[in-house]
């Protein structure tokens, strides 16, 4: 190692000492100034909302690094291509199974399309691949259980009914065309996976090289997602603040207004789907529960990322075709639970 | 390995700090509530029960990190140095956010 090398390392670790003095030495050894301390006129200490706040983002953690590692562990074992064979090539059967493959495949919305354009790409129609997209986010055990553990069980079996249903009915309605735009992509997987044999690859990914880069795609994911639930949890916060100008907003008896902009702020915060219960939860303190479930439809089915990412594997006609169908799904299952609690029936 | 996602996974060693700083920070904290016994206080039993396993996925992710942080990454080129730097602002400004738990957790999780 030449000197230069040296003072590189030793720039490197002074910048790293200092972000560790920002990230872990402001909040450890300053908290009281910044918790305790007087801020615009009030304290912060034992706040409601900080601890809403740090409730939402404590209960999702564990569940988003499960959830990441299951991801990436499926991501560079499982190659697409093996995934894309599973499926039935037509008829009703092929919509079915792709609804429910998001159980054995258990990725979340994040992993999703990757998986999408691999299974057009080896000629899997659009109908089932759109009903694999739908669903697979919300009907896989990891999703599942977070959302039992946040919500409960009939929050869980409704949310899986209704993702269900909503996907057979947009994949049926798409039916066994194939635009095989997702076709021409060169798919990552492809490089080293296709040629080797199962064991081959479960022992590259135990070897050094293997393990490096799973945690690194772990961490990726980690990164990605945790970000937009720490914005997710500031934004339920603000909402819990401001409960009272809210209701003033919803105007209508059963909280149509209250649906419609949980509607919007599920299809703006693009949660994941192992986060997501959590926030709805701290939702759930404000807002009516046909609110809270339309967030929960909603989000993992029409959010700003998919909405990206979707004209990348269907044309631009079935991608409005779909999300036209879950608004009005979504917003007219949130009306009707939110009728039914009027009425008397809980969950 | 796969060339192309270790090429997408490489980021620029200040990428890596700011991954490596954080993720030791979440796993300060994780640890810290395990050992004073205020996770089953502040977490519902399924989540308090997985966070020991969690805490040392964060200490080895960060641990990876920062070994790429100090000793590896990609270096920027002199020209690409200033070319992006609406794209940094936007990456610290991101990493900055994962520093509002560790605020509110460390002064109100642990120590109250």
């Amino acid at each position: 190692m030449t000197m230069q090398h040296w003072i590189g390392i030793t720039r490197r670790f002074v910048i790293v000492l200092l972000l560790s003095l920002f990230f872990i030495g402001v909040p450890g050894i300053f908290r009281d100034h910044l918790l305790h301390g007087v801020w615009w006129g009030q304290s912060l200490a034992l706040h409601p909302s900080t601890t809403l706040f740090l409730s939402i983002v404590l209960e999702a953690m564990p569940f988003i690094v499960v959830g990441v590692m299951v991801s990436s562990f499926i991501h560079l074992l499982v190659p697409a291509e093996k995934m894309a064979r599973l499926l039935p090539r037509k008829g009703f059967g092929s919509i079915l199974a792709a609804s429910l493959l998001g159980l054995i495949i258990p990725v979340c919305d994040c992993g999703t399309i990757p998986v999408a354009r691999s299974l057009c790409a080896k000629g899997v129609p659009d109908g089932p691949v759109l009903t694999f997209v739908l669903s697979a986010a919300v009907l896989n055990p990891v999703s599942l259980w977070a959302t039992y553990v946040a919500l409960g069980w009939h929050f869980t079996v409704l949310r899986a009914v209704a993702t269900f249903a909503i996907a057979i009915i947009c994949g049926s309605l798409v039916g066994e065309r194939s635009h095989l735009v997702g076709a021409i992509s060169a798919l990552q997987e492809r490089a080293d996976f296709r040629s080797q044999n199962g064991w081959h690859r479960l022992t590259r990914l135990f070897s050094p090289s293997g393990a490096e880069v799973f945690v690194s795609h772990a961490t990726r994911e980690w990164f990605l997602v945790s970000g937009f639930v720490v914005i997710s949890a500031i934004a339920a916060v603000l909402a819990h603040q401001h409960v009272q100008w809210l209701t003033v907003l919803q105007g209508t008896s059963h909280g149509a207004w209250s649906i419609i902009l949980l509607m919007i702020a599920g299809i703006l915060l693009s949660l994941c789907s192992e986060a997501d219960a959590f926030v709805a939860r701290g939702f759930l303190l404000s807002f009516p529960v046909g609110s809270v479930f339309s967030f929960l439809l909603i989000g993992q089915l029409a959010d700003v990322r998919n909405l990206l990412l979707l004209p990348k594997v269907f044309s631009r006609r079935i991608v409005v075709q779909t999300v036209a169908i879950c608004i009005l799904i979504t917003f007219m299952l949130g009306y009707g639970l939110s009728a039914l609690y009027e009425r008397g029936v809980h969950l | 390995m796969n060339v192309a996602l270790r090429k997408q996974l490489k980021g620029s060693w200040l990428d890596h700090a700011f991954q490596g700083v954080i993720l030791l920070g979440y796993g300060l904290y994780t640890s810290m509530l395990v050992t004073t016994g205020t996770s089953y206080r502040l977490l519902s039993g399924h989540t308090a029960g997985m966070l020991p396993a969690v805490s040392a996925a964060f200490y080895l992710a960060a641990a990876r990190a920062l070994i790429v942080a100090l000793i590896g990454g990609q270096r920027k080129k002199g020209a690409q140095k200033h070319s992006h730097l609406a794209g940094n602002i936007q990456t610290v400004v991101w990493y900055v956010l994962f520093w509002l738990p560790l605020v509110v957790g460390f002064g109100e999780g642990v120590f109250h």
